[in-house]
């Protein structure tokens, strides 16, 4: 084994959990995500040598990769719900709230695209310029789907959602 | 009051064990490494499906054709097997063409899911068994002819001097693999069909792949004196730059990226139109003037893009400049 593959698996083993779960959050399906993910590193395996930040190119490949399973039919024909958002809070039914679920159903009823955001700008802890770059869109498109994206989770969750932004915009 | 941070972080928590390891990643870059340097299907949409739109012509001034179709030749572009079915998944028609092979995207029976290839090599053509040689483990024989296996991938000889493999990952049984391999019969394969037409192409390239999914259609077109040196069995994957400069992929139906408009519009190397929507033309030439990618891409007439069966094939839509002759 070279070193240059011992890098690589070095890097793949420590990041590979964390990569499946921006990929998960991204797409909404833990088969796509892991699709995602392969395809991913499959081809940063190929750059390997001409990549100067293998973490930065993993995270967009990922998040990219996920965005697109998204868009394939049998997504489309599988989820029982749209991307609408409701227009009524999600009801907390019992005392014993699974914010796990609840959240996970708040995200699938926003576009891949605000999930992405979110999921960079809030769990990645990036700013607004790194997403920007990381996705490879203007950082007002950025700004405008964290926006949207925040807006929409607070109306579902029908709570006071707290964000900090740990991150300079 | 929770953070978002924390809820996000809560709600990927109780993930399922991975389906691959580290080791899986890595032969699957290997994988793709041995195909980029057999086929150079570098640039564009290699992204899939999406459902059905209607014809639509790209937006722009109208360009007269200057290509004129050839007619029929005897066809160079003709896949080297038919679609076939096995218990619980189907082996379409080949949707992958390259001069050193044909690939067919494996799916389960009545869904369009993507759990596999196969992947058919021409005569003469050795799959880079050698990057695989350490993992490499002789397999029982496939329909009499010597097998080679890693676990998710089996190579066979399904002719003298003709290989041929299946690979799934942990999507594809073992016992599926086999017999895929198995029951794979070749020829009678049908023509390459495209769902476009390039009204204009500059002189000195020939098509050299072709990959058509749903509503997607790529056409990659090489240097002629790359693609014949290619033919004829010689390395070309020593000047990658090179190699590079002397593509042009013309890619119609794939999903739109964020930077497709109505208008055409360029930028490092690439020229882009939205069709109807959500789904995007693409011509990627690094090695010509922005002005002859613009005038492909204004060029490109496209099929119904919902019903493939009817698209016209490669020798009906292309002028015999543009294509290679004889055998692969």
């Amino acid at each position: 084994m070279s070193d240059s593959e011992a890098e690589f698996r070095t890097f793949v083993a420590a990041r590979m959990e964390s990569l499946r779960g921006l990929a998960y959050l991204t797409c909404g399906d833990w088969q796509a995500a892991e699709d995602a993910v392969m395809s991913a590193l499959s081809k940063l395996y190929v750059k390997w040598s001409r990549v100067d930040n293998p973490d930065a190119y993993a995270r967009t490949a990922v998040v990219r990769a996920a965005i697109d399973e998204t868009r394939r039919p049998w997504w489309r024909r599988e989820r029982a719900h749209s991307h609408a958002m409701p227009d009524y809070a999600l009801p907390d039914s019992t005392d014993a709230v699974d914010e796990r679920l609840r959240m996970r159903a708040a995200l699938s009823h926003l576009p891949a695209k605000q999930r992405a955001v979110l999921v960079l700008r809030f769990l990645e802890g990036l700013s607004v310029q790194q997403t920007a770059a990381t996705l490879k869109w203007p950082e007002g498109t950025v700004k405008a789907y964290t926006s949207r994206g925040l807006e929409a989770l607070r109306q579902m969750f029908g709570t006071e959602l707290e964000v900090r932004h740990e991150t300079a915009v | 009051m929770k953070q978002l941070s924390d809820l996000l972080w809560e709600a990927k928590a109780d993930a399922p064990a991975p389906r691959f390891d580290v080791d899986d990643v890595v032969a699957a870059g290997r994988r793709r490494k041995r195909r980029r340097a057999a086929a150079w299907a570098a640039a564009a949409a290699i992204v899939l499906v999406t459902a059905g739109v209607a014809l639509v012509v790209p937006r722009g001034p109208a360009v007269t054709p200057v290509v004129t179709p050839t007619a029929k030749a005897k066809s160079f572009y003709t896949f080297s097997f038919r679609g076939y079915a096995v218990e619980g998944f189907v082996v379409p028609d080949p949707a992958v063409f390259d001069l050193d092979s044909d690939t067919s995207l494996i799916r389960k029976a009545e869904s369009t899911r993507i759990v596999g290839n196969l992947v058919v090599y021409k005569p003469g053509v050795e799959p880079r068994l050698m990057e695989h040689q350490k993992d490499l483990k002789a397999a029982p024989p496939v329909s009499g002819r010597e097998a080679w296996s890693t676990g998710t991938l089996l190579f066979w000889k399904y002719a003298d001097n003709a290989w041929a493999e299946v690979t799934g990952g942990n999507r594809l049984p073992p016992a599926s693999v086999r017999e895929i391999a198995e029951t794979f019969r070749p020829g009678d394969g049908l023509a390459v069909r495209v769902g476009f037409r390039p009204g204009y192409l500059p002189d000195g390239y020939k098509l050299t792949f072709v990959r058509w999914f749903n509503t997607e259609s790529t056409m990659t077109f090489r240097d002629t004196h790359a693609a014949e040196a290619e033919l004829a069995g010689q390395d070309t994957s020593s000047d990658l730059l090179a190699a590079q400069n002397g593509l042009i992929t013309v890619s119609s139906g794939g999903p739109a990226g964020p930077a497709a408009t109505e208008q055409v519009t360029c930028a490092m190397f690439t020229c882009r139109t939205l069709l109807d929507g959500d789904k995007e033309l693409m011509v990627t030439a690094p090695g010509l003037p922005e002005s002859e990618t613009r005038k492909i891409t204004d060029g490109i007439t496209l099929e119904d893009l919902t019903d493939s069966s009817g698209w016209p094939t490669v020798n009906e839509v292309l002028p015999t400049s543009s294509l290679l002759s004889g055998t692969r």
